[in-house]
């Protein structure tokens, strides 16, 4: 009876009035996965997710959450989907224990209110009024709310906005703890790390198509082989030759590595400039996705 | 398959967790539960028996209204500004549960707010108390009335920060106009008898009746019961569950895409 395709969206297509927002969507998520959602403000990513976890309808296409229709969603089914929205939804007034307990109390195997605590993080503020924890600790609390009642699917909206490097980490490893448990989950973020972090796959979403959907690596290698990128020291001037490589203050060559190193080499030593800093790898998946995204990579429609 | 909880059990968390937010919310202590019965206490003897149970009824029904409505539909607007209400929409609760609960717990504490009140007025001015199950009926379907209208209202409402106007502007005015906060001469008869069929003057009224004695007031509480049906539908049928877009805060257009 299980599933073994937790998300599968094909042709999804929803409109603003003259506005399409989703155009043609299609993806599929194994159960067990981790995916992360990637694309600008606007490329529809939003919308998807909202049609995903029910709050919206779709205009056209087949939609299948956990093998339901998330606009027929029940009980039964919301049980079985865990919710961290975009910004923390929680009540100030409310302790944090007062409003884990709340939330367990709804599903029908939660997971005990004090390992729940213990795994974000909160043993320690379960007497602490929500309102007055940091914006880190408030994440925790949205975490712990979805997490509690072992669903088999989690949505995550941009988890970590705004948390310190500290808080980030901690929630990562409670996101990694929870998918271990076999819970598939279905991200969103606009972290390039967070996603090569998490990510099993990566979609890319642009103006309401999916354009990219593949692991991190393989969305790495697309970007083109292995670079060498030097961040120029201010007031170092660079031979034409060099020049050309320079993007934003950084010298960036790819191609044959080595021929691009005794280049730089040679003109390092010849120039007397501090080679510190120097990088040779693959593109990151930041790169990739620029790449993916920047403007002139998208098909001209400004008719 | 795990079998999910029963009903029955969530409902009454429910109500105490909304009874926790209400308690710990300064706005709903002060102005809906504690407000009436310090201005009772400060205002000096009102007279006869009759005056003392208008006196009486009059800031009860301030407190209600405080609580049940403007109290009441402001926090609903912070709830849903804040993803509060997408979470439970999002949960497995049932949103009868929540708002069942909510407005439950809100009529609690009216119930509550009226025991002090009327008791300085039973201290202080020795005010009648003749019937209190009827009292408590009037209190309790009036502040039904209320909250099922402060959900409808939330409708109009674009943030927390424009809820306070909006809010008292259709509340204060209503509650003065029936006479609540003392009398109102010269009212062309038609205004008077309007009060009589809207929330604030049928509860006055209702109040009053039950402190005094006589018969239940029927009629006003078949006006309360009457709001609270229509204030249910009419919620039912207009509620919004996601914040007012910042596009259509100002001119009220369709939804964009964010």
């Amino acid at each position: 009876m299980t599933a073994i395709t937790a998300i599968d969206v094909r042709g999804l297509t929803k409109r603003f009035g003259p506005v399409t927002a989703v155009h043609d969507v299609g993806f599929q998520v194994e159960a067990g996965a981790v995916v992360a959602v990637l694309g600008q403000n606007g490329a529809g990513k939003t919308t998807t997710i909202e049609i995903l976890e029910g709050f919206q309808r779709a205009d056209g296409g087949h939609v299948r959450v956990l093998g339901t229709d998330p606009a027929q969603a029940d009980r039964r089914w919301r049980s079985r989907i865990g919710l961290v929205l975009q910004s923390t939804s929680l009540d100030p007034q409310v302790t944090v224990l007062e409003a884990v307990e709340l939330h367990a109390a709804l599903y029908p195997n939660p997971r005990p209110v004090d390992e729940m605590l213990a795994v974000v993080g909160l043993t320690d503020d379960a007497d602490t009024r929500i309102g007055v924890l940091s914006g880190g600790r408030q994440r925790r609390v949205d975490l712990a709310l979805g997490m509690v009642g072992r669903p088999d699917l989690l949505f995550l909206d941009e988890p970590t906005t705004g948390l310190d490097p500290q808080a980030r980490r901690s929630l990562w490893a409670a996101i990694r703890e929870l998918n271990r448990s076999g819970t598939t989950i279905l991200l969103t973020t606009h972290y390039l790390d967070e996603a090569q972090q998490l990510a099993d796959r990566v979609i890319v979403m642009s103006e309401g198509r999916v354009i990219a959907d593949a692991t991190p690596d393989q969305l790495r290698a697309r970007a083109g082989g292995a670079a060498v990128r030097f961040p120029l020291p201010p007031s170092v001037s660079v031979p034409p030759a060099l020049a050309r490589h320079v993007q934003d203050g950084v010298l960036v060559m790819r191609g044959d590595v080595g021929e691009a190193l005794a280049a730089i080499v040679g003109w390092a030593r010849a120039q007397g400039v501090d080679l510190q800093g120097l990088e040779v790898g693959a593109p990151s998946l930041e790169e990739a996705y620029l790449a993916l995204t920047e403007p002139d990579h998208e098909q001209a429609d400004h008719g | 398959m795990t079998e999910l909880p029963p009903i029955a059990p969530l409902l009454v968390r429910q109500v105490r967790y909304h009874l926790r937010l209400l308690v710990r919310n300064p706005r709903a202590m002060t102005t809906g539960v504690l407000l009436p019965g310090l201005l009772l206490f400060l205002r000096g003897s009102p007279g006869h028996a009759d005056e003392v149970a208008g006196a009486v009824a009059g800031l009860t029904a301030l407190g209600v209204g405080m609580l049940g409505y403007a109290s009441f539909a402001a926090s609903l607007v912070t709830a849903r500004e804040s993803g509060v209400l997408r979470r439970w929409r999002a949960s497995p609760l049932p949103s009868w549960c929540y708002f069942t609960g909510r407005i439950t717990a809100t009529v609690v504490l009216a119930l509550a707010g009226t025991a002090i009140t009327v008791a300085v007025g039973v201290v202080e001015f020795g005010s009648p108390v003749h019937d209190p199950v009827g009292l408590a009926l009037v209190i309790g379907l009036g502040a039904l009335a209320f909250a099922a209208l402060g959900t409808a209202v939330t409708r109009v409402i674009a943030t927390a920060d424009s809820a306070q106007p909006v809010l008292m502007f259709t509340y204060l005015p209503v509650l003065f106009l029936s006479g609540a906060l003392g009398p109102v001469n010269g009212l062309p008869a038609w205004v008077a008898g309007l009060m009589h069929r809207l929330p604030p003057g049928a509860l006055v009224n209702g109040m009053s009746a039950t402190l005094r004695g006589g018969t239940l007031p029927l009629g006003d509480l078949a006006v309360l019961g009457a709001w609270g049906i229509g204030g249910l539908v009419l919620a039912c049928v207009v509620f919004r569950w996601d914040p007012v877009p910042p596009s259509a805060r100002t001119a009220k257009t369709a939804r964009v895409p964010a």
